[in-house]
């Protein structure tokens, strides 16, 4: 169990940890690399978030999830807007099944932002079904928001 | 003096695969344990790339199949037999213990008159009708390369021919060894395999698992690359081509360990994308081979949104 003295200094380092991201991504020009610490802020927030909860309670998880879970907060994603996200012109690559939209730019099977014949930025649900129906694919895919009904 | 190639010892060993399976083939023919097979290896619709490569074969030589392990009964493009004499000398096979290995996809439309390999009794003799009549009779069948197993370059659209795999025509197993073309190796150490045991241990889409088994993209030379972010924009880089098409991630040879042209290079060494050959799909469902409009931004450009 860590003292208090010590989660005071982890939340210390985390926040200059916070700085120095935010620092890279004002700077980073390129899409991909601009999602990748965007992801890697979040999990910092989320790791500060239960340091100072556990400041405050035992046992608590903090107010902050990184996981990227559907809320208010999540994007929705017409079929129009979902369309610009086809990974060109340096888009990321998104697709849509059974109502969530998930991020495929750096899944290794969607080089080029294309699929077996599919492209990003369409609603795949019945292709997914017809291929992948009850294999564990889609929870190694980051969430990106939904999908309107 | 000219360098010689360090090859590491677990590849070396992965290369030798075939060889090792042709030599004990070879040996126990040799010494009477068995018997030779007949082989027919038809050519239907393609481009004769499969027996081009089998011939390239170095380790053990296209030679060696010839004289050591098969009787090689019969090909459409190296057989001496001209007309009635060659057809004769194809279907002599019938009632004995063959093996047939056909390259190409199958025509099917109007019957398959779309493609003749030649005439029986005057009578015009189809690549579906010779496929069929040998297909079912054969000990083993093997289709070898991207159209025989899945349609491939015959079959992608628009498919004036309407080309189908040999599957499709013949109800029975077949062996499927996808690629565009087949390696050498995979054919010999399929087939030595085939005379060895009395069958090959096959994955779910009946490729052999001896040479399908492992994704080109876990066994990359530049697969540090992809794990970092690290992304050629154009060919000619020598870091991950992810971006530009690859598909390699998505298809499964062992090109990256045994390579090719007598084991010296394959695909991406060269800095050009894998673009999944030896997948079944090829080559619609593999395009675009190559991309420079991708998600990765270019300097100057603006957000859509």
């Amino acid at each position: 169990m860590l003292d208090q003295e010590q989660i005071r200094r982890q939340i210390h380092n985390k926040l200059w940890e916070l700085d120095y991201y935010a620092g890279l991504l004002r700077c980073e020009r390129c899409i991909v690399a601009k999602n990748a610490l965007f992801k890697a802020l979040r999990q910092k927030i989320a790791q500060l978030s239960r340091l100072t909860a556990v400041l405050t309670a035992e046992n608590a998880t903090g107010w902050y999830s990184e996981s990227w879970t559907i809320g208010l907060e999540q994007p929705v994603f017409t079929p129009e807007t979902l369309a610009r996200y086809n990974g060109k012109s340096g888009n990321p690559a998104y697709v849509a099944v059974a109502g969530i939209v998930y991020d495929v730019t750096d899944i290794a099977a969607w080089a080029a932002a294309t699929h077996f014949g599919l492209a990003a930025g369409q609603d795949l649900t019945g292709q997914f079904q017809e291929c992948h129906d009850g294999q564990p694919v889609l929870a190694q895919l980051p969430v990106v928001g939904r999908l309107q009904a | 003096m000219k360098k010689r190639q360090q090859v590491c010892s677990e590849y070396q060993k992965k290369r030798e695969t075939a060889l090792k399976l042709v030599s004990q083939a070879g040996k126990a023919i040799q010494n009477g344990a068995l018997t030779k097979k007949n082989l027919v290896w038809l050519e239907l619709t393609g481009c004769s790339g499969n027996i081009i490569s089998l011939l390239d074969g170095v380790n053990p030589g296209f030679q060696y199949l010839l004289t050591r392990m098969v009787n090689f009964v019969y090909d459409n493009s190296l057989s001496a037999a001209e007309n009635t004499a060659a057809m004769d000398q194809l279907f002599s096979v019938l009632g004995t213990d063959y093996i047939l290995a056909v390259e190409g996809a199958v025509a099917t439309k109007n019957n398959g008159r779309y493609n003749i390999i030649g005439s029986v009794q005057g009578r015009p003799l189809t690549a579906l009708e010779a496929v069929k009549r040998l297909g079912e009779k054969a000990a083993h069948v093997i289709a070898v390369g991207a159209c025989a197993t899945h349609g491939g370059p015959s079959a992608a659209r628009p498919n004036p021919a309407a080309c189908v795999s040999v599957q499709s025509v013949l109800q029975r197993p077949v062996i499927k060894l996808p690629g565009c073309p087949c390696h050498p190796d995979w054919f010999l150490g399929t087939l030595a395999a085939i005379l060895l045991f009395g069958e090959v241990a096959l994955d779910r889409q009946d490729r052999p698992l001896l040479f399908y088994s492992t994704l080109i993209h876990d066994r990359c030379p530049r697969r540090s690359f992809f794990d970092r972010g690290i992304f050629a924009e154009k060919l000619g880089d020598k870091t991950c081509m992810f971006k530009l098409g690859c598909r390699g991630p998505v298809t499964r040879t062992d090109c990256p360990v045994r390579q090719w042209n007598a084991y010296v290079n394959w695909p991406v060494k060269d800095d050009t994308p894998c673009i999944g050959c030896a997948q079944f799909g090829f080559p619609d469902r593999m395009e675009p081979f190559i991309s420079y409009d991708t998600t990765r931004r270019e300097h100057g450009q603006t957000d859509h949104s």
